[in-house]
């Protein structure tokens, strides 16, 4: 089940790097959760074809991350980012003077800048396509 | 027709999560299903797997087939 969503999320990354025919068989299989013979009988190939086109679909979605190490990067970026806002509790219990700023306009700061890297994220790996 | 218990993905591009729902086996794409009855974070740490018991099972006893993903969440809820 783990191995669901993390290619689920490969395949968000990397989809379009497939070719048309593995990237609609991986979507049916991990994002719409049809069998291998349903996906068969839609696409008039054998079990044993869709069996292959997922294999090497799978296979080439980790050699891209392999390679590009996007997502790893992006779970880092994720991670810094909750450990800002996690810090930011911890000053917020200090007295204000502390700062040049209170902590209530470095959060807003710091909110600002978590925004806009969302933003960036999404601009860089682009949005689920609406019916999904 | 065949009747399923399948996942339905949703949620954000890198941040997935999945709707168990009962669905005709024929309309896999166009986003209609019969009902909704739990959902599953796998990405939330711990993962979150909810699922309607008295529903499932409702399902189940009435012929509807579980996908082999939607079983693994339907046992470790223990309606399997």
């Amino acid at each position: 089940m783990e191995k669901l969503a993390e290619v689920a999320i490969l395949l968000d990354i990397y989809g379009e790097l497939l070719t048309s025919r593995q990237r609609d068989v991986l979507d049916l299989y991990y994002n719409h959760d049809l069998s291998l013979a349903e996906i068969a009988e839609t696409h008039n190939i054998s079990r044993q074809g869709v069996h292959d086109l997922i294999k090497r679909g799978e296979q080439a979605l980790y050699k891209f991350e392999r390679t590009l190490k996007y997502y790893m990067k992006w779970s880092i970026l994720e991670k810094g980012i909750e450990r800002i806002l996690d810090e930011l509790g911890h000053i917020s219990g200090l007295p204000d003077d502390s700062f040049a700023d209170s902590p209530d306009s470095i959060r807003r700061m710091i909110d600002d800048i978590r925004q806009k890297l969302l933003v960036l994220g999404d601009t860089w790996i682009g949005r689920l396509d609406d019916g999904i | 027709m065949a009747v399923k218990i399948r996942l339905k993905r949703m949620g954000a591009k890198k941040a997935p999560h999945y709707r168990v729902v009962v669905a005709d086996s024929r309309s896999p794409r166009d986003g209609r299903f019969i009902e909704e009855i739990g959902y599953y974070n796998p990405v939330a740490k711990p993962e979150e797997i909810k699922i309607d018991v008295e529903k499932a099972k409702d399902w189940l006893s009435k012929g509807a087939q579980p996908t082999d993903t939607a079983r693994v969440l339907l046992k470790k809820s223990g309606v399997l």
